[in-house]
């Protein structure tokens, strides 16, 4: 299986961020990301950083993860460092390659823009390998409940997500699957973007197929288990909001106020 | 020994919380020519074992040979590989994408880049060998044969290859009887018409035993045994403990032996079980 | 005097889309189903087995004719929640009938769906798991299971409402034997001990001898009914439909034809071992 899906993927454990109401962690994300994109130094920056990897040890997240996570950005890493380097210019020059330029304002700002990637892969990361992704979407249904209001579908959105979370192990299985039993018929996916993009169909076909049909079976099984549209449903589990929960999301806040205040 | 395996080991995921230990140090062989069939729990790590022959799956510790050769994981060395062992795959219809029966068989040697005319030989060759050869169906949308044909087609576009060696992973699931009956005419066939080495992974065993000559027994990731049926059908114990059964005539004749009856327990078609019977009734009726 | 559960009266079925000139999925079927019977329902591919099954909780409505689950007809929109709630469904593929991310909230799908109390939910979700033991399984991601605790999971879904039928569309197709056998054992005992009535379309000859009484279909018609001992012995029958019976009963009847003087409808291995047994002494 990929090693680069590490990124959005569950790690079980009892620390205290896994126990943390799921409503609760996306408000703090939330704060946490006006953090790092308020952030104006270095040392503000280098600070929330160490915070966050200090978080990933507390909450016994191997650090290695933090290798997978960054690496399927390894091409928008490059990026971003060519698009600073060569093209934001102002201060010493600091290297030549015949036109081009590189500039210390230019290096400063790719700098800052890379950490504050890697910043955002660790919230996204401390997120998600701490919450099962059915906690994830219970939490998200919850902000979009008052857009039920103005006749947003908010419960049927819902049951999509879970239905999508509940069946992406099993796609990926299958897609596992067939990318196999096309290579013992000699289909040769390596090589290069375009050339792969190419010998598609074999997989993409079967894959929409068997999609399609699973979709038609769980149709009926969902039907009928009593599953009608709109109908008035309830829940198995209600979630419990704890003073840990409050203590978190006011530390939150503290952090925020301390960045507006201080300027940092 | 055709296809051996070396302190064969595979972990999924290794280093991660999600390893899983599938293989943990197999050594097997299967000669050339045999119809052998691998026989385990669910979880045993038979999936595992046979996508290895073929090199879908890289050793974790141990290896792969074939005849003589150990197995080479190089793009090309992979391509030739493929092409002498042919695997077909659980429900292998479900990888149908053509719009034509050809077209889905040609899917093969085309991939190994064969001239137009020898795909058409080898496409016509191999849906003959299954009995699929009319140039109605062969023009058909592989979705709208029946289901029986179907898996034969999925048969027949990995013959194409021309392996030496076919693998079979449940062949019969989802099949009616008529359609089991079928399949088990055509591995027949294969293995001693055609010479292929046949290895099939069913639970099946009714239609089975009979065909086969030599059996493998995976348990938790382990070869548990390996031999000939008159062999391992007799380490019924065993057997039951890991959760296989066995085939229903043995299963039946193990009963006879129980309530003292004279009977062989190695017995696996129902003609071998009626000419036993018979036999004994005429000594019992005219001693 | 049982009551009768299930009934349909003349019910023909035709696919939306069939033509009316070829011939029905179903045809002027009548059947009566008793309170706590095992019924077996087999046939060839294609005969109506899975459509017949269908109409049992109104997941198809018959095109003539009429279906009454508890007289309770499905020809009325307004019964089919408490149709569904009498009579549940387990499917062949285990993967496509599990719909929540972990086994208990798959479980409480169908609770969920009608509105229970959350506290209720929790308790009859504990109950089912344990009928079934698999409480250790509640909180597992269903692609992590094997297909025969799939299909267990499904089961407890069922059970979690209460159901009075269960009608099972070849369960155990896609499991290796220790799961076959399993799941059998968990649906003979909730007939046995709870009188739920059962409903098996199945390919296995080992399954269908357990059943009260076997319905064979052929091309949509009921071709016959009895007990298995009358079914599955009568093997000219099963050839021509492309069906099989049991090795015992396969083994009893080429003996018969033999001239070995066994009585007929034997179908388990203990009765052909009774027999010869008996054969032996007497000479």
């Amino acid at each position: 299986m990929s090693r680069s899906i590490t990124l959005g993927r569950y790690l079980p454990g009892s620390s205290f961020l896994h126990m943390l109401n799921p409503r609760f962690k996306l408000l703090i994300l939330l704060l946490f990301l006006a953090v790092l994109f308020l952030l104006k130094t270095f040392a503000g920056l280098g600070l929330l950083l160490l915070f966050l990897l200090l978080m990933m040890l507390a909450v016994r997240i191997p650090l290695r993860y933090l290798a997978g996570g960054l690496r399927p950005l390894t091409y928008i890493i490059l990026f971003t460092i060519i698009i600073y380097f060569f093209f934001t210019k102002g201060g010493v020059v600091l290297l030549r390659l015949g036109p081009l330029t590189v500039e210390q304002a230019g290096v400063t700002a790719g700098l800052f823009m890379i950490m504050r990637l890697v910043g955002l892969v660790l919230m996204t990361m401390l997120l998600t390998l701490t919450t099962t992704p059915l906690a994830l979407a219970h939490g998200i249904e919850y902000f979009m409940m008052p857009l039920g209001r103005i006749g947003f579908p908010a419960e049927e959105v819902a049951m999509v997500m879970t239905m999508a979370l509940r069946f992406i192990p099993t796609i990926a299985e299958e897609s596992q699957r067939l990318l196999r039993a096309q290579m013992a018929r000699g289909a040769d996916f390596e090589g290069g973007f375009f050339s792969r993009a190419r010998k598609f169909a074999p997989l993409m076909v079967p894959l929409f197929i068997g999609a399609f049909r699973r979709a038609d079976e769980l149709a009926l099984a969902m039907e009928a288990r009593g599953y009608r549209l709109g109908a008035v449903r309830t829940r198995m589990h209600e979630e419990k909001i704890t003073t840990t929960d409050w203590a978190a999301l006011l530390f939150a806040l503290a952090a925020l106020a301390a960045v507006l205040v201080s300027g940092i | 020994m055709f296809i051996c395996t070396e302190k064969l080991s595979h972990t999924y995921m290794p280093g991660t919380p999600f390893a899983v230990e599938a293989l943990r140090g197999v050594d097997l062989s299967i000669a050339r020519g045999s119809f052998t069939v691998l026989l385990g729990p669910s979880g045993s790590g038979k999936s595992t074992l046979l996508q290895h022959f073929n090199g879908l799956l890289r050793p974790t510790a141990g290896r792969v040979l074939l005849d003589g050769q150990p197995l080479g994981y190089g793009r090309r060395e992979l391509q030739q590989l493929r092409r002498r062992v042919g695997l077909v795959f659980q429900e292998p219809e479900a990888q149908f994408f053509s719009e034509t029966l050809f077209d889905e068989v040609a899917f093969a040697p085309r991939n190994f880049g064969l001239e137009p005319a020898l795909v058409e030989e080898r496409v016509e060759q191999a849906l003959q060998q299954v009995g699929l050869d009319d140039p109605v169906l062969k023009e058909r949308s592989p979705f709208q044969l029946s289901a029986g044909q179907q898996r034969l087609a999925a048969i027949a576009s990995v013959l194409a290859m021309q392996p030496q060696v076919m693998i079979f992973d449940e062949p019969t699931s989802g099949l009616d009887q008529a359609g089991q009956q079928k399949l088990f005419a055509l591995l027949q066939r294969l293995n001693r018409v055609s010479g292929l080495t046949v290895v099939v992974v069913t639970h099946r065993l009714e239609r089975v035993v009979p065909l086969a000559d030599y059996f493998l027994v995976l348990d938790r990731g382990r070869l548990l045994m390996e031999g000939p049926p008159e062999e391992i059908f007799l380490r019924v114990e065993e057997l039951r403990r890991c959760g296989l059964a066995l085939p229903p005539v043995t299963e039946l004749m193990n009963d006879l032996v129980a309530a003292g009856l004279p009977f062989s327990t190695t017995l696996y078609s129902l003609e071998e079980a009626r000419r036993e019977i018979n036999a004994w009734r005429k000594k019992v009726a005219y001693p | 005097m049982p009551k009768v559960l299930l009934e349909t009266k003349k019910l023909t079925f035709f696919y939306p889309g069939q033509a009316e000139s070829s011939a029905p999925a179903l045809k002027e079927i009548n059947l009566q189903i008793e309170e706590g019977e095992y019924i077996a329902l087999i046939g060839a591919n294609g005969s109506g087995k899975t459509t017949l099954l269908k109409q049992l909780n109104a997941l198809l409505r018959p095109t003539s004719g009429e279906v009454y689950v508890d007289g309770i007809s499905t020809t009325d929109e307004n019964n089919l929640p408490q149709i569904r709630s009498l009579c549940g469904m387990i499917f062949q593929n285990p993967d496509n009938q599990i719909v929540g991310a972990t086994v208990e909230e798959d479980v409480a799908f169908g609770l969920e769906n009608r509105a229970v109390p959350p506290p209720e939910i929790r308790r009859r979700v504990a109950a089912a798991l344990e009928l079934l033991g698999i409480s250790h399984l509640a909180g597992f991601p269903p692609h992590l299971l094997s297909g025969g605790e799939k299909q267990k999971v499904a089961l407890a879904g069922l059970l979690a409402l209460s159901p009075r039928c269960l009608l099972l569309d070849e369960p155990t197709a896609m499991l290796d034997p220790a799961g076959q056998a399993v799941l059998i054992e968990a649906v003979q005992r909730l007939n046995r001990e709870r009188g739920i009535t059962v409903i098996h379309v199945t390919h296995f000859p080992e399954e269908v001898v357990l059943a009260g009484r076997v319905l064979l279909l052929e091309n949509g018609s009921l071709l016959k009914e009895g007990p298995p001992s009358e079914i599955l012995t009568d093997l000219p029958l099963l050839h021509r439909l492309g069906l099989r019976t049991t090795a015992a009963g396969e083994l009893a009847y080429l003996l018969r034809e033999d001239g070995f003087p066994l009585p007929a409808g034997i179908l388990h291995n203990r009765e052909l071992v009774k027999h010869l047994c008996l054969y032996a002494q007497k000479n």
